[in-house]
Parts: structure tokens; C-alpha cells; sequence
């Protein structure tokens, strides 16, 4: 009995130890100094808005026509070929997910107050997201096309952006009044000083 | 078991002289008070010792609530530390004293669960649970910080480490000090003593190189207000604070679209 509650207490301990050792680790981007703040303003074209390309790529009616044509071959290339494709954008949308996040994270260090729920909410997106991305990755490996389930990807991508878009500019705006506010007393390129 | 705690009470002056010679205790006199109360009680518990007797309830009575002292003072200087590391982004700073409080309220509660007062191990219980609060506290206030890729500085990390790292070992000795008393093992308080005492020691190596190096950011700009209460006191740090806060926006507005 007690020799368990040892272990157990010291498998905790263990678990703690590692813990603090990874939050301890320098994170590889560093404080506000070295935010990317290019990250921050450049939202860009995201890979979700060619979801209609990859659409078209899965859809089987053109591998059903050169099979209908004779092009036993062709069509087998073109199905490899497209299925790398559709991989690469599930890759590539993964990537635009993660820097959103990281932005939000980002925009949420830099906020004078950030909300708990909020927080919470964007955890648990994240991990809607990997499980989503994951299971469609497996349904790839199935030999499966789960094109609903990748709109609803695309979409959840479109939607953190068009949400970050929406909390960048309203940063700018309070970067802007702080600016106004500083600079009212005087006119002049040293805004404010005494 | 003398030569331990005089060596213990040798590095705790040392980390005590350095925190005062680097100036460490303008920045955070917490954990200055924390070092200089470890001091303190080494002394008292040594006279006390030397009176009534290592097994004396006088004895007893007097580590304990020394000990009570001690944790309110690591509390208070740990929780000072992560306010200093993060008092350049104030939104993390309220998750994360949120994270501390939701903490300290489950593993109280699990401790008062676990802690029977007619039992003879309450205060073991208590003592344990409270390092189990500190550390799960902490480490998950550290994590947060990672979480959003938040730099703190070197010696804030030691040091906070260092807290985490002895509530960790605390934990396992608590648990191992029981053990050995159920398996009837000989000198099992000994073996909890200078097991704690090691560990704690390792702990002040470590602080004393960190603490050599001065504190990066924290140093240079104190959140106290000027104290002078006059024109000429007070103009020259409000105009750096104005230039820093043009600079920063001058930085932010580089990259915006073209002014009109």
C-alpha cells in the first residue's frame, strides 16, 4: 500500500519535473521584441480559399472519363498525382491553422486584459482542429475522400482568419487612440514629451 | 548532520549577500525576506534544539510553525517573481494569478480531504499538500508562459525553478518519510532531514550562479512611481517613458499601409 502511493506520488513528482523542464526550455520565438510582427499584418491569401480546386481534383467524374476513354494509366497517374495535391493542401491548410494561432496568441500576450473564455474557447479549437485533420488524414490513408469533412477544415480555417483580421484591426484602432491620446497635448513629431 | 546545516546556513548567506549586493532586493524583497527567514529559523531551531531536545514538543511546536512561516514566505516571494517576469504583459499576468488561485483552491480542498486533524499524520499531510499546491501551481503558471511564447528572464527562471524543482522533491519525501515509518525503517526522520537538506542545498548552488548576473528588464524600469514629487524629478523619466512609447509605436505604425 504504501510502497504504491510512493510510486505513484513519485511518478507526479517526475511528471511535474518534466513539465517544468519543457515550460523552462527558451521558447524559439522570444518576448514582444521578437514577435514576427510581419506575421501579424500580413493575413494574406489563405490556402482555404482554394478549396474549390481541390474540389474539383477529388471529384471523380475526369478519372471516370479517361477510364470510359481507355486511359487505364493516365487516369491511375492522375489519381496519384491529385491525391498528392489534395495531401499537400490538408498540409498546407495545417500550416495556416497554426499560424493563426500563434498570431492569437501573440495578439493576446501584447492585450492589456486577455478574457479566460476566449482563451479556453481557442484551446479548444485547436484541438477540434488536429483531431479533425487527423482523422481525415486517416481516411486519406483508407482510400477514402471525405470532402465534407475538408470544407468543414477549410471553413474553420476561414473563419479564425476573417476573426483575426477582425482583432488585428481593432488592435490597430486602440494603437491609433493611444497614439491620439498621447499626442494631443503637443503637435509635433515627439508626441507628448513634457 | 551539523555539518549540513552549517553548510546550508553558509549558502544562504551567501545567496542573501548577493542578493543584496546585486541590488536583487529592490526588485524583489520577497525573496530576500524568504532567504533571511530561512536564516532565521536555522538559528532559532538550533537554540531551541540545544535547549529542550531534538524529540521535545517544544521542539516540535517551534519547527512547525517556523516551517508555516517559511511557506508563506516562498508563496509570496514566488508569486512576486512571476508578477515581475510578466509586468510587461499585464493580460497574461491576470490568466496566470488566475491559474494560481483555482490551483490552490482544488489542492486545499484535496488536502483538507486528506489531512484527518485526529490523525497524527495531519501535519505531514498538510505539509505535503501545500508543496503539491506550490508546484502544481507554479508549473502550470510556467507553462501558460510558454504557451504564448513569453520570454521571462534567466535569473526570474532559476529562481522559479528552483522553487518548483524543491516542492517536487518535497512531495516524494514527504511520501518516502511515511513509507520508511510503516516499514519501521531506522533513522527514518534522518533520512527525511538530510534528504530535504541536500536537495534545498542544490537548490542555493543554483540561485547563487543565477544570482550573480542582474536582473535584465525588471532593474531598469521599476514600477514605482517617481518619488522626488517635483517638476525636475519627475519630467526626465515621464519624457523616456513618452520616447519609449513613440519609439514603440513609430515600430508598430512602420508597417501599416501609407499615410494618405
Amino acid at each position: 500500500m504504501t510502497s504504491s502511493a510512493l510510486i505513484v506520488v513519485s511518478t507526479v513528482a517526475i511528471l511535474l519535473l518534466i513539465a517544468l523542464i519543457w515550460a523552462l526550455r527558451a521558447p524559439r520565438r522570444l518576448s514582444r521584441g521578437n514577435f514576427d510582427l510581419n506575421a501579424l499584418e500580413q493575413p494574406g491569401r489563405r490556402h482555404a480559399t482554394y478549396l474549390s480546386l481541390i474540389r474539383h481534383a477529388a471529384s471523380s467524374e475526369d478519372l471516370a472519363f479517361l477510364a470510359k476513354r481507355g486511359y487505364g494509366k493516365l487516369q491511375s497517374r492522375l489519381h496519384l498525382e491529385r491525391r498528392k495535391v489534395v495531401l499537400l493542401y490538408l498540409d498546407q491548410l495545417r500550416c495556416d491553422f497554426e499560424g493563426l494561432t500563434k498570431m492569437a496568441r501573440a495578439v493576446a500576450a501584447l492585450s492589456p486584459s486577455v478574457s479566460v473564455r476566449q482563451e479556453v474557447e481557442r484551446t479548444q479549437l485547436s484541438f477540434e482542429f488536429l483531431v479533425r485533420y487527423y482523422a481525415i488524414r486517416l481516411a486519406f490513408g483508407w482510400g477514402f475522400v471525405p470532402m465534407a469533412q475538408l470544407s468543414q477544415l477549410s471553413q474553420m480555417v476561414s473563419q479564425l482568419s476573417i476573426e483575426m483580421e477582425a482583432s488585428m484591426k481593432e488592435f490597430g484602432e486602440r494603437a491609433a487612440m493611444a497614439v491620439r491620446t498621447a499626442s494631443s497635448p503637443l503637435d509635433g513629431s515627439d508626441a507628448g514629451v513634457v | 548532520m551539523q555539518l549540513l546545516w552549517l553548510a546550508g546556513t553558509v549558502l544562504q548567506v551567501a545567496v542573501l549577500t548577493l542578493a543584496l549586493l546585486r541590488r536583487h532586493y529592490r526588485t524583489l524583497p520577497m525573496f530576500v525576506w524568504y532567504i533571511g527567514l530561512n536564516i532565521a529559523e536555522a538559528f532559532i531551531l538550533a537554540g531551541v534544539y540545544s535547549h529542550f531536545g531534538f524529540n521535545s514538543a517544544p521542539s516540535f511546536r517551534t519547527f512547525w510553525a517556523m516551517q508555516m512561516l517559511v511557506m508563506v514566505a516562498q508563496t509570496l516571494a514566488s508569486t512576486q517573481l512571476l508578477h515581475r517576469a510578466l509586468e510587461d504583459y499585464p493580460g497574461i499576468w491576470e490568466l496566470v494569478w488566475r491559474v494560481i488561485l483555482v490551483a490552490i483552491i482544488a489542492i486545499i480542498g484535496y488536502t483538507w480531504w486528506t489531512a484527518d486533524g485526529k490523525d497524527q499524520w495531519g501535519l505531514w499531510a498538510a505539509h505535503r499538500g501545500y508543496y503539491f499546491t506550490f508546484a502544481v501551481a507554479f508549473v502550470l503558471c510556467l507553462l501558460v508562459i510558454r504557451h504564448y511564447s513569453i520570454s521571462i528572464d534567466p535569473v526570474y527562471k532559476v529562481l522559479l525553478g528552483g522553487f518548483c524543482f524543491y516542492s517536487c522533491w518535497n512531495i516524494v519525501a514527504d511520501t518516502l518519510l511515511r513509507s520508511l515509518f510503516l516499514q519501521n525503517f531506522p533513522g527514518y526522520a534522518d533520512v527525511w532531514n538530510a534528504s530535504e537538506m541536500v536537495m534545498f542545498f542544490s537548490v542555493l548552488v543554483v540561485w547563487i550562479v543565477a544570482l550573480r548576473h542582474p536582473v535584465r528588464a525588471a532593474a531598469a524600469s521599476p514600477t514605482s512611481g517617481p518619488t522626488g514629487g517635483t517638476y525636475e524629478g519627475m519630467s526626465p523619466r515621464v519624457n523616456a517613458r513618452l520616447r519609449e512609447l513613440n519609439d514603440s509605436l513609430r515600430k508598430f505604425f512602420r508597417r501599416q499601409a501609407p499615410q494618405p
